[in-house]
């Protein structure tokens, strides 16, 4: 009886152990477990100027010894306005230059105006050569203007998926819906994404464009509007030793969890308790 | 013949409504230091309300990053703008500009056509509300650096815009209706838009009933006169000349009483005086009722003139 128990509790023991080693590996197994390379947001700091300047790392599974190559550059299509989003101007190319230091790769970029910002990286070993991209809006309100060295005239040809929305978009939120079109010429069979850690769904081709809406994210919401987490999107075509990343930063949503017909009910309430305290008071208008 | 000042008046708050909902379409971006309520929720509005940008840069300025930089000089220039508009225009920024007091106005005359009766405020229910607005005053600067310690979770960082009426009913303007439903996103967005739609909802019935019911609540009138002592707009009396007639008390929007009170200073720009002139334009006695910037009359009252306008109560 005795040796019975003692064996129960071992298994327990156990199994406790088993639960809590694979919670522990499950936590460090974040975005970073992807093994392709992808931009990662780091920090957005408002700079004395009102410039904003926004630091991303570029995260891969290599060593960097295992490195031959890494080129970066970025696109800038500047607004004229933020109320008149559709007055934007032409796409400004650049050949910029990350900050390696400690085996991490770097990258700030300094936006002096509201522009819209677009990163491509081409990561280049022996064996393989990934893309990374992302994009984002950068709303600067400095008086000096960038000094962005090398400018180019077209973009490199890679590959690439990007954002198919408006320059009205403000950021990837939950519960909205994300269209992602990829380079002309590129169109894989299959989209994945990773989201919390792990692959949340594979997108199919529509139109050559993929959808994605992310899902409520309960933990995010509790965070606040400006709480993030890291969503990568990765297409692979098959047979193939490329692959492209597509990193956005996405924040909880401003839309998606809004109940109309509840909100209407609770005005109706605050009108109906309203408008009888005004029938009971009934006071007509009287000189004193 | 000369245009009434009521006439000129409807003119001026219909485009500033059409200008500070719509203008940022056109480009127009007045910013965000306007002394009345320029919804910032309103896609595509021409400027923005200043209770927003001060909830913002209060919180902001607690923040050891602000000292010192471009951010914090430009928050103090909004406030500098804010000072010198509310100084030139005084409270006519509520009684001719507002775009909120606009539709409480057109509530208003919802109401005459329908022909219910006004409802008016007993006086000690009046001055009892009429403290709320320093108290949302109080409650939307103190939160904010909350919020900034730590102390408070972000979604308080807007603690008025979050409960603000002007925030679901002027979004309706461009068909937003995001606005008028509650907000599942956590335990505090839920209340606060619980909050926001029960106030709406209570506001509604109110302003349909009474003249400028909002007003009384208006934490941005409190602030707008806090500034009176360098207000250079005022409206002004000449005691000796008053009959004690009453019209002044009976047409005023705000059930102001301080104006037929008044027999003793020149000055009757009060707490609740949104400088619309109805008093003036209804007061029978030459010059006792008018409206000065920096001294000279721009309006004064006359007994031609008031005997053109039709006295509605």
């Amino acid at each position: 009886m005795l040796i019975t128990r003692a064996i129960d509790k071992m298994k327990a023991y156990l199994f406790l152990i088993v639960i809590l080693a694979y919670s522990a590996l499950a936590d460090s197994t974040g975005n970073g477990d992807l093994d392709r390379p992808w931009w990662r947001l780091v920090a957005i700091n408002q700079e004395q100027d009102a410039a904003v300047s926004v630091k991303f790392e570029l995260r891969f599974p290599y060593k960097m010894e295992l490195i031959e190559n890494i080129e970066v550059y970025c696109g800038f299509t500047p607004w004229a306005r933020d109320k008149t989003a559709r007055k934007y101007g032409p796409r400004e190319l650049y050949k910029v230059y990350p900050a390696v230091e400690d085996g991490r790769v770097t990258l700030s970029v300094r936006s002096q105006r509201m522009e819209q910002v677009e990163i491509w990286a081409r990561v280049k070993t022996a064996e393989r050569l990934d893309f990374a991209g992302t994009a984002y809006n950068a709303y600067g309100k400095a008086p000096q203007a960038d000094v962005r060295p090398e400018r180019l005239a077209e973009a490199p040809d890679w590959p690439a998926l990007n954002l198919a929305v408006g320059h009205n978009f403000y950021r990837a939120q939950t519960g909205a819906k994300l269209v992602l079109q990829p380079d002309p010429g590129f169109l894989p069979d299959s989209v994945k994404v990773f989201e919390d850690g792990r692959l949340s769904a594979v997108l199919k081709a529509e139109n050559e464009k993929y959808s994605y809406t992310p899902p409520h994210d309960e933990e995010l919401s509790k965070r606040g509007p400006a709480a993030r987490k890291d969503l990568i999107f990765l297409a692979e075509p098959a047979d193939s030793h490329e692959a492209v990343t597509f990193y956005l930063p996405l924040y909880r949503s401003h839309y998606g969890y809004i109940n109309l017909p509840g909100g209407l009910l609770v005005i109706f309430i605050g009108a109906f308790g309203a408008l009888a305290v005004v029938l009971l008071m009934n006071r007509a208008f009287r000189w004193r | 013949m000369a245009i009434k000042v009521s006439t000129l008046r409807i003119w001026v708050q219909h485009l500033s409504f059409a200008v500070l909902m719509y203008g940022g379409r056109l480009g127009l971006n007045l910013g965000p230091a306007l002394p009345c309520f320029a919804c910032p929720y309103v896609a595509g509005c021409g400027g923005y309300c200043y209770l927003m940008g001060l909830q913002g840069y209060i919180g902001f300025g607690m923040s050891a990053a602000a000292v010192g930089s471009s951010l914090m000089l430009n928050a103090l220039g909004w406030l500098a703008l804010f000072v010198l508009m509310v100084s030139v225009f005084g409270k006519a920024w509520c009684g001719w500009v507002c775009p909120f007091g606009l539709l409480q106005d057109w509530l208003t005359a919802l109401r005459e056509k329908s022909g219910a009766r006004a409802r008016l405020l007993p006086v000690k229910t009046k001055k009892r509300l009429a403290s709320i607005k320093y108290l949302l005053l109080s409650y939307l600067v103190l939160v904010p650096p909350l919020v900034s310690a730590g102390i408070l979770p972000p979604d308080f960082s807007l603690p008025f815009c979050s409960i603000c009426p002007g925030k679901s009913i002027l979004p309706l303007f461009t068909l937003e209706t995001r606005y008028l439903g509650l907000d599942l996103n956590n335990n505090v967005t839920y209340g606060f838009s619980m909050a926001l739609l029960l106030i709406t909802g209570l506001m509604l019935v109110g302003m349909f009933f009474k003249k400028r019911f909002f007003c009384v609540f208006c934490p941005l009138l409190a602030l707008i006169h806090l500034i009176k002592p360098l207000t250079l707009l005022r409206l002004v009396k000449e005691p000796s000349g008053c009959t004690g007639c009453g019209n002044c008390r009976r047409v005023c929007p705000m059930d102001n009483e301080a104006v037929y009170r008044e027999r003793i200073n020149a000055d009757v720009q009060t707490e609740e005086c949104l400088d619309c002139l109805k008093c003036a334009e209804a007061c029978p006695s030459d010059r006792v009722l008018g409206l000065n910037f920096l001294g000279h009359r721009l309006f004064t009252s006359s007994r031609d003139y008031a005997s053109g306008i039709k006295d509605k109560k």
